[in-house]
């Protein structure tokens, strides 16, 4: 088997949902010298893509991107031994669920699909008060801020984060995505937010340009 | 007519005079109601209440399990017995064990309050009830030592409460894949129909067939309504699973209901786009808490185009209050545009308001409109 064959087979199996297969191919690949930067690359990268293009075609749904997170997860924990730690992440995150809503599945998921995309992301979970926010980002300087909020209330509290933001002097260090089935681009515009996620994978678009410019 | 005449004739397809406007009766809105003057007139100007919570039609016991659950308060706590007993009812968490013979589940989730049709408990993702496979034993034995007794008393009770402003459904526990959902949550549900579906199907098996116990008792009560709390949404229901778990089961308890001439109304408040078809190839009455743009992303038009059998109870979709008032006032009359001539449709409002303030002012504003905008024809523009 070439490296590519055994890259395309970590691919196949993120995307056809095989646990099993995904993890013995990436040892596989270890085994096989393959570096670990190539195995994210050409696999796990390409299959987040796909994975990505089919949810946003409606053929793959929540449970496919959590299956396939979980996947990526799985590989990950076999490649960190190998991976140098001096290896530059693309941007800091620092990502949380908005005061007052205990939801965390879309919140999770871009997490792991961040990460898988050379993210360091910082998660402070759920119900994460708007002083914690201000704090974190002070402390840890991220170039992006993502919120999740779930339901119509946790909403009000996104406001009072970017109120918080402006009134610390910290709107200017980074930039703010929200997120979260109530959430509209006309509330991110409302509140003067920059960037709205429509879901998970538009969220982790969004980011990745951000982080190209 | 009356709010109960008005929401019943829609469910029954017939004409109402206007469009009725719904509100999910539950105990603390019942208490508003009753003693807030201005909300006290919304009921004689006709807002409708749904006691969608309030009452079911069976009384449940395992003979060979049982459960304790300890409350978790930490600092929430005085010296005094009445301060105590508010602290009661504050935000906390609670830890629970279910015995059974062959093993004990713990489970763990954070709740606001003591009154459940406020919220429902969170279960955080290692807090759900079936964490490992062993957890799909225990509770394989716990479905099948369920049973299940007829108990109409309440139904009578709530609706001599409601009268005539509105209507008390039975509520009949989550259909089979909507239990998995709320047994497991999401991940775990990806992770074992991925990883093990013999197991994964084994008790879905088990859980339609004492779902069609528990339904058979509600299809036989006195109730005209039978409320299906089902929360679906296509992102975690998808074509797929709907398809291959939820169809059959909804049409099976459809007809057994429609045999006992009951309607039969699902809460389906999430994403359905991509379920329309599938929606439209069931037997269910009405769809409650259908949710249009901007919060779903299927809308009124679409919907009674797909739907053309069911009755579409639309949700108000709650952000709009963010807005401000004008933008509720719009809202409500675009949806009752949209729902034009207005045959098969009822507007209520099933989710939570972003405050209370934002209740307050909301639901006498969208009666008002509704009031005004929604006789029944509506005039197609």
């Amino acid at each position: 088997m070439t490296n590519e064959d055994i890259t395309k087979k970590i691919k196949e199996a993120i995307i056809d949902m095989d646990l099993k297969t995904a993890k013995n191919a990436c040892e596989n690949a270890l085994n096989q010298g393959i570096k670990p930067f190539d195995i994210i690359k050409d696999g796990i990268g390409s299959a987040v893509k796909i994975v990505g293009d089919l949810f946003e075609a409606k053929e793959y749904f929540l449970t496919e991107l959590i299956m396939s997170g979980e996947i990526i997860t799985e590989i990950m924990l076999i490649l960190k031994p190998y991976i140098k730690s001096d290896s530059k992440a693309k941007a800091k995150v620092i990502l949380g669920t908005a005061k007052g809503d205990m939801h965390d599945i879309g919140k999770n998921i871009v997490r792991n699909f961040m990460q898988a995309e050379g993210f360091e992301v910082i998660d402070l979970g759920i119900d994460v008060s708007t002083d914690k926010f201000i704090e974190m980002v002070r402390m840890e300087k991220p170039e992006i801020l993502a919120i999740s909020a779930l339901i119509s209330a946790s909403m009000l509290e996104v406001k009072n984060v970017m109120k918080a933001l402006n009134k610390e002097g910290l709107r200017e260090t980074v930039k703010v995505i929200v997120g979260g089935a109530p959430v509209t681009q006309q509330f991110v515009d409302d509140i003067g937010a920059d960037g709205y996620a429509n879901d998970a994978i538009d969220g982790i678009n969004i980011c990745k340009r951000w982080a190209q410019e | 007519m009356n709010p109960k005449e008005r929401l019943m004739a829609v469910l029954r397809h017939e004409e109402p005079d206007y469009i009725p406007f719904t509100l999910y009766a539950e105990t603390l809105k019942l208490v508003g109601l009753a003693i807030y003057e201005p909300w006290r007139k919304l009921l004689d100007q006709g807002l409708s209440l749904f006691a969608a919570l309030a009452v079911q039609t069976h009384k449940v016991k395992c003979p060979n399990a049982s459960m304790d659950i300890i409350h978790h308060y930490k600092t929430q706590t005085s010296w005094s017995p009445v301060d105590l007993m508010i602290s009661m009812n504050k935000p906390h968490e609670i830890s629970g064990e279910i015995k059974t013979p062959i093993g004990t589940d713990k489970f763990f989730a954070m709740m606001k309050s003591m009154d459940l049709s406020e919220m429902l408990p969170w279960f955080p993702e290692d807090g759900f009830f079936i964490k490992t496979l062993e957890d799909y034993e225990i509770f394989t034995y716990l479905i099948e030592d369920t049973e299940y007794i007829p108990f109409y008393d309440d139904v009578n009770e709530f609706q001599m409460i409601i009268g005539n402003y509105g209507i008390v459904p039975t509520f009949v526990p989550k259909s089979p894949f909507q239990a998995m959902i709320m047994l497991m949550g999401p991940r775990r549900l990806a992770l074992d129909y991925y990883t093990h579906r013999k197991e994964f199907d084994d008790l879905y098996n088990v859980i339609y067939k004492k779902d069609l116990e528990v339904y058979k008792i509600a299809a036989e009560s006195p109730v005209e309504v039978i409320w299906g709390p089902d929360n679906v949404t296509g992102l975690i229901t998808s074509p797929k699973f709907f398809k291959d778990y939820s169809l059959k089961f909804y049409n099976e308890v459809a007809d057994i209901f429609h045999k006992h001439d009951k309607i039969y109304v699902v809460h389906m408040d999430g994403e359905l786009k991509c379920l329309a078809n599938l929606i439209a190839e069931t037997r269910i009455d009405a769809i409650e808490s259908f949710t249009p743009p901007p919060v779903g992303d299927f809308s009124i038009k679409e919907a009674k185009e797909k739907w053309k059998d069911k009755v579409i109870w639309s949700n108000f979709p709650e952000p709009v209050c963010l807005q401000g008032q004008r933008e509720v006032k719009k809202t409500t009359q675009n949806m009752l545009k949209e729902a034009a001539p207005g045959n098969n449709f009822i507007l209520g409002i099933s989710e939570g308001f972003p405050s209370f303030m934002h209740m307050l002012s909301s639901v006498p504003n969208i009666l008002k409109t509704v009031v005004k905008f929604g006789k029944y024809p509506i005039l197609i523009e």
